[in-house]
Formats: structure tokens, sequence, C-alpha cells
């Protein structure tokens, strides 16, 4: 049993180090072939993990077999759009100008029961609102609306532009986030007095965000029943 | 930029080690299988011209090496299938030793088939391809 336990916590760390190291993202941005692949690793890791008669390096094999053939093919993908077109496909246009087109959603074996799925999900309830929609190669829909359905930015609106500033993490469960401070080019100092200042100690805050221009969100713990604080602290 | 090298190192490791599993368990299981067959032979000669002891030492050595050997073989070959080549040599080993030639005879040959399956997983050719 012993023998099952461990060669189960190695493979597991072992597909893990290898799905890590081709670098996909979650299931839904994965392109078909790389779904694929991740299927077959997950299946080859499974093979030697409930089975003892089987060395373990029936199942490594394999992987670093697909690894290597998925990095080269990463690879010529990245250099070749003909490579990139046979692996991944193109983008197919389903909606044109408020149309369908039925003979590419019949190429796509795309349903229109499908696509009003889709629009649905991207909040369009009529497909004459839709000016293109895209079939992506991963599989999901891209919707643009015609321009008079399209919901209007503060440009549109002429209202004044502020720069959009990432916000960090600054302390979570009541602990300072370092790698959080070092991206906003502050240290803890900086945070701690301005959270003395607003009479708050940093180990009562359950989650804080700051952004560049000095915005702090704050919310507190449990204890001090989850109250939420927002300051503005420039400099 | 530190993940891409990171990858890198991996991606040429995971090639060495790949080349060096393509080299090396070919190479001891080349190796086990020339000296099994050879002690096979020998003791399938040996049993043909009636000659029990040197069939027994023959055996005896057969079972030797296996002994030697299992553990590496089972690092990467599939351990029933090792399992079967060794319970032959030990089959043949006792058949010899009560004096029993044609079951003696049969393990042998039980054996040399149960190595040839081994030389098809592991040593590359183009029927173990397809």
């Amino acid at each position: 049993m012993l023998t099952l336990f461990l060669r189960a916590v190695f493979l597991d760390l072992f597909v893990l180090l290898i799905l890590r190291l081709t670098g996909k993202r979650q299931v839904s941005d994965l392109q078909p072939y790389d779904l694929l692949m991740t299927l077959v690793i997950a299946d080859l890791a499974s093979t030697a993990i409930a089975d003892t008669d089987i060395p373990l390096l029936y199942s490594i094999v394999p992987i670093l077999a697909l690894y290597l053939v998925q990095q080269v093919l990463s690879k010529l993908s990245l250099k070749s759009a003909a490579v990139r077109r046979f692996l991944c496909g193109t983008p197919q246009v389903l909606i044109e100008n408020g149309v369908m087109q039925p003979r590419v959603m019949r190429r796509t074996n795309y349903t229109v029961r499908d696509l009003l799925d889709s629009l649905r999900s991207k909040g369009i309830f009529d497909v004459g609102e839709v000016a293109y929609a895209i079939l992506e190669t991963n599989g999901t829909v891209s919707v643009l609306p015609k321009d008079a359905y399209a919901q209007p930015v503060k440009r549109d609106l002429k209202l004044p532009e502020t720069p959009a500033v990432p916000k960090h993490i600054v302390i979570h469960e009541g602990r300072i986030v370092t790698s959080g401070l070092k991206k906003l080019h502050i240290d803890r100092t900086r945070i701690e007095s301005i959270l003395n200042k607003h009479g708050i100690a940093p180990k009562n805050v359950f989650f804080a965000q700051m952004d560049g221009s000095g915005g702090l969100h704050v919310q507190l713990d449990d204890a001090h029943h989850n109250r939420v604080e927002r300051f503005h602290e420039p400099g | 930029m530190g993940f891409s090298i990171f990858r890198a190192c991996m991606t040429v490791t995971i090639c060495l080690l790949l080349l060096a599993l393509f080299l090396f368990p070919s190479g001891m299981l080349r190796s086990f299988a020339d000296e099994a067959e050879a002690h096979i032979r020998r003791a399938g000669d040996a049993l043909l011209q009636h000659d029990e002891a040197a069939a027994e030492r023959e055996c005896s050595a057969l079972c030797a090496l296996a002994q030697r050997s299992v553990p590496a073989l089972e690092r990467f070959l599939n351990h029933s299938n090792v399992t079967a080549l060794t319970s032959a040599f030990g089959i043949a080993y006792a058949a010899v030793r009560i004096g029993d030639c044609s079951a003696a005879y049969e393990a042998l040959s039980d054996a040399e088939t149960a190595l040839e399956r081994l030389k098809g997983i592991e040593l590359f050719s183009p029927n173990s391809l397809l």
C-alpha cells in the first residue's frame, strides 16, 4: 500500500511539473490538441499509479515524449503561420452583419442553438444586434455588437479619462505581502503608517489592496465585522 | 524570463534523460539476453546429450544471472514478464535436479519465449513499433 501511495505522489508531482512546463492556462483556454495531450498524460499517469506490475518508466517515457512533441509543435506554430493554421485551425465568422452563416456553421458543426447559447452568455438576445460573431480556435465565440447596440465608453460620453492602474495585494489575512509592496515600490512602514493613521492594526486586516496612485481598499477581519474602508494616500 | 530559462533547461534535461533511457536499458537487456541465451542453448544441448551435470550447471548459472539482473530489469520492464522468465529458469533448474529432462527442456523453451517477448518490448525493431 505504501508503494501505491508513493507511486501516486511521485507521478502526481511529475505530471504537475510537466503541465507547468507546457505553460498552459485554464482548460477553457486550451487548444483541442493541448486538451487532448492533457487527457492522455492523465491517463498514462493513472495506468502506472494503479498497476505496480508496470515500471514507472512506462508512464514517464510516453509523458516526456508527448511533452517534447508539444514543445516542438508550439515552437513550430510560433514560427510558421501555416503550421499554426494546421494545428489550431482558423477563426470562423458565424454571424456577419446580423446574418448567420449556415455554410460556416455546417462546416464547424455549430448549431443555431449553440450559437444562441453563446450569444446569450454574452448578454445578447437578438442576433440582429450582432455585427460579427467569430468562432475562435479554442471553441469560444467572440462577439462584436453593432455600433447601435455597443455599450458606450467614457470617450463616447466625453468623460474625463483616468489612467488605469493595477492594484496589488498588500495584506492578506493579517500578513503584509512583501511581493505586493515591491511592485508598488513602497516598504512595510509606509503601509503600516497609513493604517495606523486610520486606527487600523495590520493584524486585523483580512485583505488590503493598493494601487500606484495611493488608493487603498481595506477589508477588516471577522472580529471587526468585515468592515470595508477606502483611503486615498498619494505619495 | 526566469521560467523560460528553467523550461529550456528542463527540456534539454528531458532530451538527455530520454536518450539515456533509449541507450542504457536496451544495452542492459541485450547483454542479459545474450548471456541467458548462451546458457539456455548450452543447457538444451546438454539435455539432448543426456549430460545432466552440465545441464544443471547451466541452469544454476541461469538462476544466478536472473537473481543478479532482476532488480535492474524490473526498473524498465513489465514485472510479470520478468517473473515469467525467472520462474521458467527456476522450473528448469528444479526439473534437471530431479532428473526430469523433458520438463527441464520445456521450461527452457518457455524461458526462451519469455526472453523473446522481453526483447520484443524493449529492443527497437519495425515489428515491435507496429
